[in-house]
């Protein structure tokens, strides 16, 4: 005690950041999302290494991603940041179909897929079923608009932007100008990752992160004429 | 004349005695002592007090805080009552900040004319000056909520003229909400509390308005922030006393004036404007009196992003009414409070470089309450009863999401929440105290019905001067708290829900004082020494699963289970705080101050069958206020303050997580065993020099201060207690170095206050 006090200062008897040395793989396979066209579907294979920086990412000697109805292949792109650019990921699914395979546009709700890489001599696998798309319907209120949609049996959970009021609807403060409002459809893989924040791998086995899959649906709230 | 170990050879006499201002008010809390004997008593609330003395001629001597101290001589026995009265000090700046008048180990007072003497960061706070209480601490530069006596910063109740306020704080709970000028002093209490406030578990901040002065005062301060401006006008209309403060803020104007850009370069600098307003009203005479306060302030945040419901907007109205009478050895008190605090913001916010969209905020708090108590007190020669009764009526409806936090900060706080609760809680209290030689002893019982169940809590105090300088005082006593706050205010966010409990959390408080203030004659040098030992037990205390701590927001937004059944889902836990304090107020003749504290304390709970530190728990806390004549008009004053560095859980792993519809992703930090690291210590030195000179009726006070002299890091990121030690949108922070890195600069200022 009397140490801490002449230096002012007692430092911290446990590690606030331990390093490790584990293969990651993170990717969901997102269909509809609001400004999707930033990232299309990126594919994250990592190491985890030191908390306190980014994680590193790594090569893949054999990276794979099919549909599991028909095993038809999509085309999985590597991908070089430019330097300095915040963009974290090393693969990514094309935009389009190609000679290659399939791109993220031809992913589709209900469909399973599955991922395989060889990474840091590990062999990594998991797989995924889309939801599907929640559909929405607006009830207008006087100062609370109530957003409702279906439940979809291949969802795990929904991601809303404004305050639930139940599992299948959420209530938007009145806006004052035409507003897209979004509701996500996701799969259990997501649903338990995104739910235990201890979860280290979800959907995938012999790495830890994620293979999930999600579905946006969205629907314009118009606010009602001002009244005279 | 006898010395005083011959007081108990001899019969003694019973002298009573009363104390009023100048304008004929009772003096309550005013030190009695008799010069050349240990006999001391403290004036109750009608300012009378009794004394037992030998037969002889006695000097007896009244002194309070703020006030010139006087004296009267007494042939005892005699059959008179003793008449004193105290009239106002001079507006000399005072020395000490933290003065103790009474029992410094059960009260520590806090005049806020003496906060000019403390540097200050942007306005002057009464509740930034809390810290230099020894036991007293605040997460860091920004937040302004205290943490007593190791207690969580929702087990404290902050009063106003004895009438209970519930958000008097500005700016996101920055800084407090009363312009220092309109108030008289500051009680903090984390040791025997009166058996009429038992409801809050560490203890309470006692505001009191300031009064009315012999002569009628005009104060005007104008600053970058704001202007404020008291008006204190005795016997107003032959009426009653009146005392009107108010402050109003224009930071923002200044900002979008000057054209000053937030850190992104765009206009997105958004600073909430402000205004509050204390009104007292007073008239007291020789047997009854009456006090009222009403109390408001409003905070606006200017709109952003796609709002429909007006500006955000935060505050708090109380009014308070306060009727005494006195009929000879008897007393009645009656107090009535009305007070409302809502939070409204419906919002959504905006980063322009931020491709993703925003995110809405979406609360809507409401809490009412209203309070009412009656007591009556008899006071004998040697015995003084107390009994009286309370009904507290409180309605929160809590409608609260703050989504657009999710992503950026980790906390144990949910982020959501709907639950509209309401509670009648009656209370009934009595107390005896028995003067016993030279001790005195208070047997005191309280007990609280609220849903049927009754919670008793009984109370023992013993007060025993051990020589003429020294004072020894016991305290134990059982409390209980109604309501509970879901988790530490999250930094730059409103103050989440109170929630309010059927089954209260209680805590069995024990504590030792010792104050050693050596004779000293008039004008000369004065010193105190005080050290205090307390433990307390805590149970049933409400504190959030594990499930929601560490970051899981994303959890908390997506399992509405977690959500909606707030506050069923807090967990129980029992713990402990044990803790020692030593402080020292020393001031010469020649004008050197020095006040300092030094706190060892450790504060635990037992969760899952573990028991970990509290996340505001310091185990060491060192503060220091010196004081430095410099000729005959300057002041030189440094500030210092230390404590060690708060609980917080380690980073194990870190991997990437889904945010936004699955298109994008931020970093997923695991969290290692929870708080079992301690974060960076604090430590920050503040310097300042005053110069003050007196023209024609008017005061002038020139100031210089640096804030932060030393440039010590002490970091603003990781404010928030328990969390993960990192902060989410860049993973460089998570170590002690990162979390350094945003932290206070060194700020120089210059000031001018007039008063006249």
């Amino acid at each position: 005690m009397a140490v801490c006090l002449v230096s002012l200062g007692c430092g911290a008897s446990v590690p606030l950041t331990v390093a490790s040395n584990e293969a990651m793989v993170y990717s969901v396979l997102a269909i509809d999302a609001p400004f999707q066209e930033y990232n299309g579907v990126p594919i994250v294979v990592a190491n985890t290494g030191d908390p306190r920086l980014a994680v590193v990412l790594k090569p893949a000697e054999r990276i794979v991603v099919r549909r599991q109805r028909d095993r038809a292949l999509l085309n999985v792109l590597p991908f070089t940041p430019p330097p300095g650019s915040r963009v974290g990921y090393n693969y990514a699914l094309a935009e389009s179909t190609t000679v290659q395979g399939l791109g993220w546009r031809d992913l589709r709700p209900g469909e399973t897929y599955e991922l395989e890489v060889q990474t840091q001599g590990r062999s990594v696998t998991g797989r995924t079923t889309i939801p599907e798309r929640p559909v929405l319907r607006v009830v207008y209120g006087t100062t609370i608009d109530t957003v409702f949609w279906s439940r979809s049996s291949t969802a795990a959970a929904y991601e809303s932007d404004y305050r639930s009021a139940s599992d299948t609807s959420m209530l938007v403060p009145r806006v004052s100008e035409p507003t897209a409002v979004y509701v996500t459809a996701v799969d259990q893989n997501y649903a338990a990752y995104a739910q235990d924040h201890r979860l280290l791998r979800s959907g995938i086995i012999g790495a830890f992160g994620l293979f999930g899959s999600s579905t946006t649906a969205s629907i314009t709230i118009t606010p009602p004429a001002p009244t005279r | 004349m006898c010395s005083a170990q011959d007081l108990d050879a001899q019969s003694l006499a019973r002298i009573v005695g009363c104390v009023r201002a100048a304008n004929g008010s009772p003096m309550s809390s005013v030190r009695v002592a008799v010069t050349d004997l240990t006999a001391s008593t403290v004036t109750k609330d009608n300012g009378c007090f009794s004394l037992e003395l030998p037969p002889g001629e006695w000097t007896v001597r009244a002194q309070r805080i703020g006030y010139t101290p006087t004296q009267a001589g007494v042939q005892v026995p005699t059959r008179d009552t003793l008449r004193l009265t105290l009239v106002r000090a001079s507006r000399t700046l005072p020395k000490s900040l933290v003065v103790g008048e009474l029992d410094r180990s059960v009260v520590t007072s806090i005049q806020p004319a003496a906060l000019r003497q403390l540097p200050a960061l942007g306005e002057r706070d009464v509740f930034r000056s809390l810290p230099f209480v020894p036991a007293v601490s605040q997460p860091n530069d920004i937040i302004g909520r205290v943490h007593l006596a190791g207690g969580a910063s929702d087990e404290h109740g902050v009063t106003l003229d004895g009438h209970p306020l519930q958000a008097p704080f500005h700016v996101l709970q920055v800084f407090g909400a009363f312009n220092p000028a309109s108030l008289d002093r500051m009680d903090v209490r984390m040791a025997q509390l009166p058996v009429s406030a038992f409801d809050r578990i560490s203890g309470s901040v006692d505001l009191h308005s300031r009064g009315a002065d012999t002569v009628p005062v005009r104060e005007l301060q104008l600053s970058l922030v704001s202007t404020s401006a008291v008006i204190v006008q005795p016997s107003f209309l032959g009426v009653a006393d009146v005392t009107i403060a108010g402050r109003s803020s224009y930071v923002d104007a200044i900002i979008r004036g000057l054209g000053i850009k937030d850190v992104n370069g765009g206009d997105d600098l958004r600073f909430p404007t402000y205004r509050d307003l204390v009104v007292s009203i007073s008239r007291q005479r020789q047997q009854w009196g009456a006090h009222g306060t009403y109390f408001y302030t409003r905070d606006r945040l200017p709109p952003s992003g796609q709002t429909a419901a007006g500006r955000p907007t935060s505050g708090e109205r109380m009014l308070g009414l306060t009727l005494w009478r006195s009929m000879g050895a008897w007393r009645t008190d009656s107090k009535l409070s009305l007070g409302v605090a809502d939070v409204r913001q419906f919002q959504a916010i905006d980063n322009p470089n931020d491709p993703l969209p925003s995110t809405p905020v979406f609360i809507d708090i409401r809490q009412r309450r209203v309070s009412g108590s009656s007591s009556l007190s008899w006071t004998g020669s040697k015995w003084r009863h107390d009994v009286g009764v309370q009904y507290d009526a409180r309605a929160h409806d809590n409608a609260w999401s703050l989504f657009n936090a999710r992503e950026r900060i980790a906390t144990s706080a949910p982020l959501s929440a709907d639950v509209s609760e309401r509670q009648g809680l009656l209370s009934v209290f009595g107390e005896s105290s028995r003067t016993l030689s030279r001790a005195n002893m208070t047997l005191g019982l309280r007990a609280s019905t609220v849903e049927g169940a009754t919670h008793v809590m009984p109370r023992v105090n013993l007060a025993v001067p051990l020589t003429t300088t020294t004072l020894l005082s016991f305290g134990a006593e059982r409390r209980v708290q109604f309501d509970a706050v879901a988790g530490e205010p999250i930094e730059g966010n409103v103050n989440p829900p109170t929630y309010l409990l059927s089954t209260p959390r209680r805590a069995d408080v024990a504590s030792v004082g010792a104050t050693w203030r050596p004779t000293t004659k008039t004008g000369g040098s004065r010193m105190q020494a005080t050290a205090t030992l307390f433990a307390r037990r805590n149970e049933a205390i409400p504190v959030l699963p594990l499930s929601v701590i560490g970051g899981v927001l994303e959890a908390a937004q997506r399992d509405r289970s977690i959500i909606d059944t707030l506050p069923p889902r807090f967990e129980r836990v029992s713990g402990h705080v044990i803790g020692a304090t030593l402080a020292i107020d020393v001031t010469t003749r020649s004008g050197w101050m020095l006040q300092g504290g030094y706190t060892r304390q450790r504060a635990e709970d037992r969760r899952t069958g573990r028991v970990q530190p509290v996340p505001w728990d310091a185990a060491h806390q060192l503060v220091a206020l010196l004081g430095v004549p410099i000729g005959a008009r300057w002041q030189f004053t440094l500030a210092q303050q230390y404590r060690s560095g708060a609980p917080v859980t380690p980073v194990a792993l870190r991997l990437l997580q889904p945010i936004r519809y699955g298109a994008f992703y931020s970093d997923r930090f695991v969290p290692g065993d929870e708080l079992s690291a301690r974060a960076p210590s604090y430590n920050r030195t503040d310097i300042g020099v005053q110069r003050t000179w007196q023209t024609k009726r008017r005061e002038w006070v020139l100031s210089a201060q640096v804030i932060n002299a030393l440039y010590r890091k002490n970091g603003l990121d990781v404010s928030v207690p328990g969390s993960l030690f990192c902060k989410q949108s860049s993973g460089e922070f998570c170590n002690e170095n990162g979390a350094r890195q945003l932290s206070l600069p060194i700020i120089p200022s210059i000031g001018l206050e007039v008063r006249w």
